[in-house]
């Protein structure tokens, strides 16, 4: 998948015979570029917006991270010995791992994962959708993991040092199975 | 001749950010050089800077006209618009420069910080307009012809201070009555608001937005905006200025009539 394919959410013909890419980065930010045979000429975004919206200050206000961070908190007030094997709930650094996957990354519309505990104090994120499924392992030393699942293929797994490396496994999630995978 | 009470003050408000702005005609001879020899003049105060991609305009309208769905449209241009922040040395002040906005921002770094009050915003921002329409002219770019005042406060409601749920809103929101006609419905998962208020003399609009959010730091909160829009009456600096005191009533008094007085001793009401 090249790069500019990874940022498309609209991809269209134009009248002049060039093609026309559309990103939506945030519910108010659009960036757009048209290529023609003479090569990229940058489209202006033209949305109009009431409200005031020169804020600097941002917030995430994608439904899915909402949810994310509601689930999240829930498994965080999670007692001492909360699976009566001793365990300890998720340590200060699995939990600021998984809030920094959740805000950091740049996907607004999304589903909400699954917020699952495990025993000696990490996290688990998991998400499915049709055949395939993800999982993202924080371990309570913040170590980060992530293990793929989907139907007739053998399972994957591997270590992830950067956090945009999560936002390609929301890619392979999403994509049709004959384009590129994680 | 009667005189209005003082506008509500408050210790410890919600609001996290405030910024005042201008918006006017497109600058013809404002092109991306302008933008590094804007940053020249006040380096040595904002010595950082980051590009943004360009705020639309906005103009309140109160002309009758035909509802138009709103639409993507794209404009061919030669050079991208720009917006450049300009972040002041202690990161707590801001500069916005476009060719048709000028916006100055104040936000609260860290939650101990005091909030920084509208009689002290609005002196900044005089200053950095001033030095900007200095700039201006002396780039023989020419001076701005205002046609929208625009200033925002942005208030975080923190779950858990006040309220503990979409059920206690009504604790929150003095016009949430949070009643039901036949106890149908369960607690709401999430509750977005927006209503909008005519300013005097049709001056402008006051809008207020009330939706859920989570900060960066993962914190689940309301977000209450209350932004305040409109036309001066002239480009004098002194039209701007009176405008933003207009403005800044709306959104104070607005603030305080929203919201409710339980939550007013919770942010210390003085005023």
């Amino acid at each position: 998948m090249t790069q500019r394919q990874q940022f498309i959410s609209y991809k269209g013909p134009t009248m002049s015979g060039g093609t026309v890419f559309v990103e939506t980065l945030s519910s108010n930010t659009f960036a757009t570029a048209v290529s023609s045979g003479s090569g990229l000429t940058f489209a202006a975004p033209s949305v109009p917006r009431q409200g005031g919206y020169a804020q600097w200050i941002p917030v995430l206000q994608s439904q899915w991270k909402i949810t994310a961070i509601k689930r999240l908190n829930k498994v965080l007030s999670l007692p001492q010995n909360w699976d009566s094997y001793g365990s300890c709930p998720p340590t200060n650094t699995a939990a600021n791992k998984a809030k920094r996957i959740l805000t950091d990354i740049d996907v607004e519309y999304f589903l909400a994962p699954r917020v699952v505990p495990l025993s000696g104090g990490g996290l688990q994120l998991e998400w499915e959708i049709g055949p395939r499924s993800l999982e993202l392992h924080i371990y309570e030393d913040g170590l980060l993991e992530f293990s793929t699942i989907e139907r007739g293929h053998d399972p994957k797994e591997g270590e992830i040092y950067v956090i945009d490396e999560v936002r390609q496994l929301f890619l392979w999630l999403l994509s049709p199975e004959e384009q590129v995978a994680a | 001749m009667a005189t209005s009470p003082p506008t509500p003050d408050y210790n410890r408000p919600p609001v996290v950010e405030t910024y005042l702005g201008v918006q006017f005609a497109p600058l013809a001879q404002f092109s991306i050089p302008h933008f590094g020899l804007y940053w020249a003049k006040i380096r040595d105060n904002y010595p950082q800077f980051e590009v943004q991609p360009p705020l639309t305009p906005a103009v309140e309208q109160f002309e009758p006209r035909l509802f138009v769905r709103p639409k993507l449209e794209l404009e061919l241009v030669r050079v991208p618009e720009l917006r450049c922040w300009f972040v002041e040395k202690s990161g707590t002040m801001l500069n916005q420069v476009q060719r048709n906005r000028f916006v100055h921002n104040w936000r609260k770094l860290k939650p101990d910080d005091a909030y920084v009050h509208y009689n002290k915003i609005k002196p900044s921002f005089t200053k950095e307009w001033k030095t900007f329409c200095e700039f201006l002219d002396e780039a023989e770019i020419g001076q701005p012809e205002v046609n929208q005042c625009e200033m925002m406060y942005a208030n975080h409601i923190e779950l858990g201070q006040g309220w503990e749920s979409y059920g206690e809103l009504n604790k929150v929101i003095s016009s949430w009555s949070g009643m039901s006609s036949i106890n149908f419905l369960p607690v709401p998962e999430s509750v977005t608001i927006g209503a909008r208020y005519v300013l005097p003399d049709k001056k402008g609009r006051l809008h207020i937005e009330m939706q859920p959010a989570v900060t960066q730091d993962a914190k689940e909160i309301l977000q209450l905006n209350l932004t305040a829009r409109g036309k001066p009456e002239a480009s004098t600096l002194e039209s701007i200025l009176e405008w933003f005191d207009l403005g800044h009533e709306w959104i104070v008094r607005g603030f305080t009539d929203f919201t409710s007085s339980e939550m007013h001793k919770h942010w210390e009401r003085k005023i």
